[in-house]
């Protein structure tokens, strides 16, 4: 149940580890695995806990950016049609861009398996496993 | 046939098993050894034997998968041991049975379609009486055109618990075999529980295994919630044990104590969290290979896969 001000990891080598969920795009009501939502980035990968300091230059975003964004984990849970039911410990998003491809490269940790059917494939061909 | 042989039902009886389950023991396998290592031995030895013979359902799979852990089990917990091999005798004894089983099961689905709801055509086939207008002469009251029709016979009165009758239908209808409900019946001793790791395959994607954290039993929704942590994250999987989709539930490891409650929630929290399962996992295919390598003859398509897969 991602709906705004909800804090997510970021999963993705795009540079962010903490995002803020300010927007669903698309529905009104909450975001689950596979809905898009618009995210700013709440604290970046690399940086000190002083404050800025001097990021990698591999992150491709920085702290204050805005981004759309997947989800990919929920701690909510989310049934499947054959009836089944999968629920993660966190809730984790992918950052993409505007056009939808991904800001990172890689995905590091387990995605649902509803982003195929959410036609997301390409985020679930970077995973490593999906569940 | 074996010297020892009272002094070892004396022992087993002070032990707290059942008696009659001991008198299982004794009439399935005909010698009492002394040593318990060799009598687990020597009933992986019979029970291998029958596996060349019959193919066996995924009940049966966790016994043959944990010949070495036993053994472990025997030397730290010589209690641990009896209770494992009283458990091997059991699972000979179902064998038999469930053959048998097996046999009555095809005359079930005809008596069931007996008992179903009667269509409604029966009553609509019955003569209609027609409605009379009593006169002032009784003998010639007023026949009107009106007809009427009897009530049709109540369904509820035939069927007094309907919904109950439903699940033991569908259950029949999706477990024909009657595997998965023993898997998972509150009065079989070798059923799944609470604690132990399952994993079960579905018809798409990898298998899922985990800690079973609870079963929910409501007739044919019964299901199971198993956990598990994947790239260190935990991840819990509902499934529904009658589900068409559910391909297959094994036990990978049985947890040696029960656990003292129904739903191990607390599970959830790094403190009890039991991780990865997925050495657990390994260990039990290492040992199910050795059989399937040996038994070759008496094996299973589905195992023939899973060689495969590997």
């Amino acid at each position: 149940m991602i709906q705004l001000k909800t804090m997510l990891n970021c999963i993705d080598n795009s540079g962010a580890a903490i995002v803020e969920c300010a927007l669903v795009v698309g529905q009104k009501r909450h975001a689950s695995i596979g809905d898009r939502f618009v995210a700013i980035v709440q604290k970046q990968r690399g940086a000190t806990d002083a404050g800025m300091g001097v990021a990698s230059a591999a992150n491709k975003v920085k702290r204050g950016d805005i981004r759309h964004a997947i989800v990919v984990r929920t701690k909510k849970k989310v049934q499947r049609p054959d009836g089944s039911v999968v629920r993660f410990d966190d809730n984790a998003c992918v950052l993409i861009s505007k056009a939808g491809d991904p800001i990172g490269t890689r995905v590091n940790g387990v995605v649902g398996a509803e982003l195929r059917r959410k036609k997301w494939s390409k985020i679930l061909s970077m995973a490593p496993m999906h569940a | 046939m074996d010297p020892g042989s009272p002094k070892n039902s004396s022992i087993a009886t002070r032990s707290g098993s059942h008696p009659e389950i001991l008198g299982n023991y004794e009439s399935g396998i005909s010698f009492i050894p002394t040593n318990p290592l060799e009598a687990q031995a020597r009933v992986d030895f019979s029970r291998a034997s029958r596996h060349l013979a019959t193919s066996c359902d995924e009940l049966l799979r966790p016994a043959r998968s944990r010949p070495d852990e036993m053994i472990v089990q025997s030397a730290r917990r010589p209690l641990g041991c009896w209770k494992s091999v009283l458990r091997r005798s059991r699972q000979q004894n179902q064998l038999l049975s469930r053959t048998l089983a097996s046999i009555s099961t095809p005359t079930e689905p005809p008596a069931s379609n007996a008992g179903a709801i009667p269509p409604a055509t029966i009553a609509a086939r019955k003569a209609p009486k027609f409605h009379v207008i009593p006169t002032k002469n009784p003998d010639n009251p007023i026949r009107t055109a009106f007809a009427v029709y009897s009530p049709p016979p109540s369904a509820r009165k035939a069927h007094p618990a309907a919904l109950v009758e439903y699940h033991a239908q569908q259950i029949r209808r999706l477990d024909r075999t009657g595997a998965r409900t023993a898997l998972f019946s509150k009065s079989n001793p070798d059923a799944a529980k609470p604690g132990d790791v399952l994993q079960v395959t579905t018809n798409r994607g990898e298998p899922f295994a985990g800690a079973c954290l609870q079963i929910r039993r409501a007739g044919v929704d019964t299901a199971i919630l198993l956990r598990n942590t994947l790239t260190k994250v935990g991840v819990e999987m509902w499934y529904k044990i009658y589900s068409p989709s559910v391909l297959g539930i094994e036990i990978i490891w049985r947890r040696p104590k029960r656990a003292r409650r129904a739903r191990l929630m607390h599970m959830r929290r790094a403190k009890h969290d039991m991780g990865n399962v997925d050495h657990l996992v390994e260990a039990w295919r290492r040992a199910r290979n050795v059989f399937s390598s040996r038994g070759k003859g008496g094996n299973t398509g589905r195992q023939g896969k899973n060689s495969k897969r590997r």
